[in-house]
């Protein structure tokens, strides 16, 4: 049974149908990357998941059991986690108040002095207010709110999006570190080299549909999907 | 030329009125802020504070326990609201949801009217309060200068709750982002219903403070509902300490202005509202675009 | 790949519509007679009222009343009803037109008591100009809020800086009763019946304004304010200029409401301007039913009649004001639209749509090709269309978009495309006049545009259509429609709220792009109940009935399923003609299949420009797609 399996879901925006029948799963420790061109529904099914966006048929299963019914805060509980696209660090408190409140309804956080050391940038700037820390910065606070919850499978939405390529490669080593220590990752990206170079497995969305699986070699070898889907070949 | 002690007076008059303006419109703008709603039964809840804790007065001749009960009838009476009515309104428009808070906002006056009759009650100062106090030349009734105090100590307590506690850290990043802090493990809707009964809480504990200093009316709430409107614009809308400021700066307003004219003090008011409609509309500390 | 009409959409659902075919209608015989119909039965219950009520128990005093309240209503209904804009200060105007007026006739100032209540309403025209402007500069909330407080401010400016003229808190007693001097005869007009008739005079003249009004051009722009204020602005109107008006209007209504409240009670009262006599005006219009003209008259005759009757039932009397209270908020939980519109629902849901929605007149006229407004006269042949010339923006540190160029050309139909946080939305904006740059400028086939907002770009001849539909959800396919044709044909503004909606210029334009989008079929058809794809198309259609000649889409095939891609991929084809188009999307097969001229933008810049084959071989372009080039360097 996986750790999370998603059963051909549809998603909507309103009226607006942006998932169709979309189908993944996820296993213990694995690291997923999920791709596609902007506009496709990599985000989309990050918040479906969450429970940020309305499902209107197919399943959710988290260990077997359905989740698709449950609120976020249920889904947190459960020890599901989004990072979302935004990064939405509350600007208007602290680096150190932002880790305390995801850490609040946490089962079984992590210490801040745990989370200072896998960060140190953030230490330094621990008083500072959400809104006044860099981009980079932001990114890794959102991820590190993750971490201090101890969540079970963390999702990434675009986490090196807008950031510079030095910031991308730290970013990166610390993804690489979360995933060395056994957490499950889903991370959706557009940067597909750097995506390819963290996942176990990889799945392809475009226009809304689920259009490809496999692993990163079979991926690399696949010229003709990586332009049709990921490039500008139509 | 106004005389010293007369400008001293109406300054503290100004404070304590300032004060308890900014004890109410905080409730209001808290509850503006996290849940998008602007309660226009406000000025009802402030007036049931005060008849409840008259009622408790009248029974146990403890003036803190009469503000204790005003504060608890308006806290049960905002939970009620909350649970019962506005749960449905969320989804719905503002205009909506402007007009269900002020109907509710009749009824309750309708009931308070209809428990204690529409003659003016009034409270007598507590024995610890009678008297006056001496501030170098000026002779100031006592208990004014308590109300000063007390409105004070509490907007302290408050800064203090959500500053300094768990609560008021998920109302701080809800009035933010309240879907993240969804996501983040937290079940808003809990907290949604806190922060109303606080709000409602905040206007009926200074109803019962202010009420040994102004006669009671059931239609007293209209002036307090407008007011609060008026520093929570000028404040700005969402703004804990955009309440603080604008509550003081009305109070003082309406008191030093009265010296020159007391039917001039509301004009007056209105005046430096519509000052700051047309040069800062998100109010002196709003975020901007902040409907 | 389907084969594309021209001019049309084939599609499951859509009509092929030819000159001449109109679909099948309802009868149009008598449709004139019917669309007079309110006014005719509302005249005749005024008629009937007198003869009738009173065996329910109703006095002319009361009934006299209740229409003062209903013509106060009138006013507040097409601001707030129809407008959208809830104002709890509408006491103002009634209270300022009432005293003017009592005044005017208590210190004989002015003999004619026609010419005090005149200048009784132009006052509080005056005021409402005044308050109006202040107030609207906020929204929503913020917009109620200061009403509220503005109100109450007259309130207080009565009692005191004025009360030598308004008697404080006695007001003013001893209004003279009305009489009417036509030449060789004297009317006096004594109170009872003869007043009821006089005060009904004004209301079912204040009805049929207010009925013209909401039927003609400035009617149906107000109905769009309230629906979705932004699209509005975009497609054409400056819409603070119709709130103000409306505001103004709703403020005379109060005004010669107030006026003839003096006259009626010999007595102009202070409480008219209170907070409790706005609010008053809100619950009866709320319970009564907003946006139906006749709300407030109904809600009035409600909270008087229910005020009266529960005074005679001893015990209950005190309790009035509570069972009212009760009563409105059921009826705003439970009746969203109030007891008229509860009624209008009713009607709508066993007759499937209200007659009033059909515009049988308007669809019979003949489709003939959407005209485009024709090119500015300043323009260069061969010069760009649109053109921007290194333009960027800066937020603070971040550069969001930086030294851009781009030129669209004439007839061209040209994408952009990049991945995301390229800066695609900002660049779009300032392309489209609404953003202003940080640097660089926008050209419109050379007038400069740069900034210059929404209305003025769509008055120009551009328009885009958004990547989230912004519809007017309440209203049918045709009165969305309408609301971009009436921009182009009476410009930003004008005050012709007398005049009758319908035109040959109006609806011949309507239905040619209706037809344009394949939506013929669905003209009736209110949009809130049409499928996702539909709205897809009427959001172009709305786009392409500005009579725009250059086009913006943004995202147009957004969360649409394949075969609906297909349709709009063949609808965006077939509009080409005489219009040049720049397409935002991510949907590659699209793009290539519609462009001529693909620019690329990554990071803020424009990284390739050139023909679809062109782009597709460019190995800089695949490295951005693909995760960012390893020797490239942000600015």
């Amino acid at each position: 049974m996986s750790l999370l399996e998603v059963d051909k879901i549809n998603s909507y925006y309103g009226d607006s149908h942006i998932l169709f029948d979309v189908s993944m799963r996820v296993e213990e420790h694995e690291v997923v990357a999920l791709l596609g061109r902007n506009g496709a529904g990599k985000s989309t099914t990050l918040k479906s998941l969450m429970g940020m966006v309305t499902v209107k048929s197919g399943a959710i299963r988290h260990n077997g059991v359905e989740i698709q019914q449950l609120p976020p805060f249920e889904r947190a509980a459960l020890g599901i986690q989004l990072v979302p696209e935004e990064r939405r660090v509350f600007g208007s408190i602290s680096v150190q108040e932002n880790l305390q409140l995801a850490a609040m309804t946490a089962d079984n956080p992590r210490s801040l002095d745990e989370i200072y050391e896998s960060f140190p940038r953030l230490a330094e700037r621990k008083r500072n207010r959400g809104k006044q820390l860099s981009g980079g910065e932001q990114q890794m606070l959102a991820i590190a709110r993750a971490m201090i919850r101890n969540a079970g499978i963390i999702f990434l939405d675009e986490p090196f999006e807008g950031l510079a390529p030095l910031i991308v490669r730290d970013l990166i080593a610390v993804c690489r570190k979360l995933a060395d220590a056994g957490n499950t990752i889903v991370i959706v990206e557009q940067n597909v080299r750097a995506a390819l170079s963290l996942a176990d497995r990889c799945y392809i969305i475009n226009n809304g549909h689920m259009v490809y699986e496999g692993t990163p070699n079979d991926l690399h070898g696949n010229g003709e999907i990586i332009e049709r889907y990921l490039g500008v070949k139509a | 030329m106004p005389s010293m002690s007369l400008f001293l007076s109406q300054l503290f008059n100004g404070l304590a009125t300032g004060l308890l303006l900014a004890l109410i419109s905080t409730g209001l703008t808290i509850i503006y802020g996290t849940l998008g709603v602007i309660n226009f039964a406000h000025g009802a809840l402030f007036v049931v504070g005060a008849y409840a804790g008259y009622t408790v007065y009248g029974i146990t001749d403890s003036f803190v326990l009469a503000i204790a009960g005003g504060a608890a009838m308006s806290l049960a009476v905002g939970l009620i609201i909350e649970r019962g009515l506005m749960r449905q309104y969320y989804s719905r428009p503002p205009e909506d949801q402007i007009l269900v808070t002020f109907g509710i906002g009749i009824i309750l006056v309708e009931i308070v009217r209809s428990i204690y009759g529409g003659v003016s009650l009034s409270v007598d100062v507590p024995a610890w309060g009678q008297g006056v106090a001496h501030i170098g030349s000026l002779i100031y009734p006592l208990y004014r200068l308590q109300a000063l105090g007390i409105a004070a100590a509490t907007l302290l307590l408050l800064y203090f709750i959500l500053y300094r506690t768990s609560l008021g850290l998920i109302v701080r990043a809800g009035i933010e982002d309240a879907e993240m802090v969804n996501a983040l493990g937290i079940n808003v809707k809990r907290t949604f219903l806190l922060v109303f009964g606080i709000g409602a809480m905040a206007a009926g504990y200074a109803g019962m403070v202010d009420a040994p200093i102004v006669t009671l009316l059931p239609d007293m709430g209209h002036r307090v509902l407008v007011d609060s409107f008026v520093v929570v614009v000028i404040g700005g809308v969402g703004s804990f300490p955009g309440a603080i400021i604008g509550g003081i700066i009305a109070g003082v307003i309406l008191s030093l202005t009265s010296i020159v004219d007391p039917a001039y003090s509301h004009v007056m008011l209105f005046v430096v509202m519509a000052l700051v409609l047309i040069l800062r509309p998100q109010g002196l500390m709003g975020q901007e675009g902040r409907e | 790949m389907s084969t594309v009409h021209e001019g049309a959409v084939a599609a499951h659902g859509a009509d092929q519509q030819t000159a001449g075919n109109a679909p099948a209608q309802h009868s149009i015989h008598g449709g004139g007679m019917r669309r007079q119909l309110p006014e005719m039965i509302v005249g005749l219950c005024l008629i009937a009222a007198p003869f009738v009520l009173p065996y329910l128990g109703m006095s002319p005093d009361l009934l006299t009343r209740i229409l003062i309240w209903g013509l106060f209503g009138l006013g507040f209904d097409l601001l707030f009803g129809y407008t959208g804009l809830l104002s709890f200060g509408q006491a103002a105007f009634y209270g300022t037109g009432g005293f003017v007026t009592a005044y005017l006739l208590t210190a004989g100032l002015v003999p004619n008591m026609l010419v005090a209540l005149l200048i009784g309403t132009a006052v509080a025209s005056v005021a409402g100009l005044v308050i109006g402007y202040l107030t609207l500069r906020r929204t929503g909330i913020y917009f109620a809020m200061s009403t509220l407080a503005f109100g109450e401010m007259f309130y207080f400016l009565q009692n005191s800086s004025f009360k030598e003229y308004t008697g404080g808190e006695n007001g003013i007693a001893g209004v003279p009763p009305p009489q009417l001097s036509l030449g060789f005869v004297d009317i006096h007009i004594s109170s009872g019946w003869p007043m009821y008739w006089f005060v009904a005079f004004f209301f079912f003249i204040g009805y049929l304004i207010a009925r013209r009004i909401v039927r003609s051009p400035f009617g149906a722009v107000l109905k769009a304010i309230r629906g979705n204020p932004k699209r509005a602005m975009a497609l054409g109107h400056s819409i603070q200029s119709y709130k103000l008006t409306v505001f103004v209007v709703a403020a005379a209504y109060g005004g010669l409401a107030g006026g003839l409240l003096g006259i009626f009670q010999s007595y102009m009262p202070p409480d008219a301007f209170s907070l409790d006599t706005s609010a008053q005006l809100v619950i009866q219009t709320v319970m009564g039913g907003a946006g139906t003209l006749l709300g407030p008259l109904l809600g009035a005759t409600i909270w008087l009649y229910l005020y009266e009757g529960l005074q005679r039932i001893g015990e209950l009397g005190p309790y009035w004001k509570l069972i009212l209270g009760i009563v409105f908020v059921v009826l705003v939980t439970v009746f969203r639209h109030g007891v008229a519109g509860a009624m209008l629902d009713f009607v709508r849901a066993r007759r499937g749509r209200l007659p009033a929605d059909i515009d049988a007149d308007a669809s019979a006229k003949v489709s003939s090709e959407l005209s485009i407004v024709p090119p500015l006269a300043t323009s260069r042949p061969g010069a760009p269309v649109l053109e921007a010339r290194g333009i960027g923006k800066q937020y603070g540190g971040l550069k969001a978009v930086s030294d851009v160029n781009f030129s669209l050309r004439e007839g061209e139909l040209h994408g952009v495309i990049g991945p995301n946080g390229a800066g695609k939305s900002t660049f779009f904006a300032m392309l489209a006049g609404e953003l202003p740059t940080t640097t660089g400028k926008v050209y419109f086939r050379g007038q400069e545009i740069t900034g210059i907002g929404v209305t003025a770009v769509c008055q120009l001849g551009m328009s885009k259509s958004y990547q989230i539909n912004q519809l007017f959800e309440h209203l049918t396919v045709r009165q969305n429609v309408m609301i971009p044709v009436l921009a182009r044909n009476r410009g930003k503004f004008r005050n012709d709220m007398l005049k009758g909606l319908h035109s040959d210029a109006l609806d011949e334009q309507v239905n040619a792009a209706i037809a344009l989008v394949g939506l013929s079929s669905h003209a009736d058809t209110i949009v809130s109940e049409m499928a996702y794809g539909e709205k897809r198309r009427l959001e172009i259609g709305l786009a392409l009935a500005t009579g725009a000649n250059v086009l913006l889409f943004d995202e147009p095939l957004a969360g649409l399923g394949p075969e609906e891609r297909v349709l709009v991929v063949g609808l965006l084809k077939s509009i080409r003609r005489g219009r040049s188009m720049v397409i935002v999307e991510h949907d590659m097969d699209a793009m290539f299949e519609l462009a001529e001229r693909i620019t690329v933008l990554y990071e803020g810049c424009k990284l390739a420009e050139g023909t679809p084959d062109e782009i597709r071989r460019d190995s800089s372009v695949q490295a951005a797609y693909l995760g960012g080039m390893d020797d490239h360097e942000p600015a």
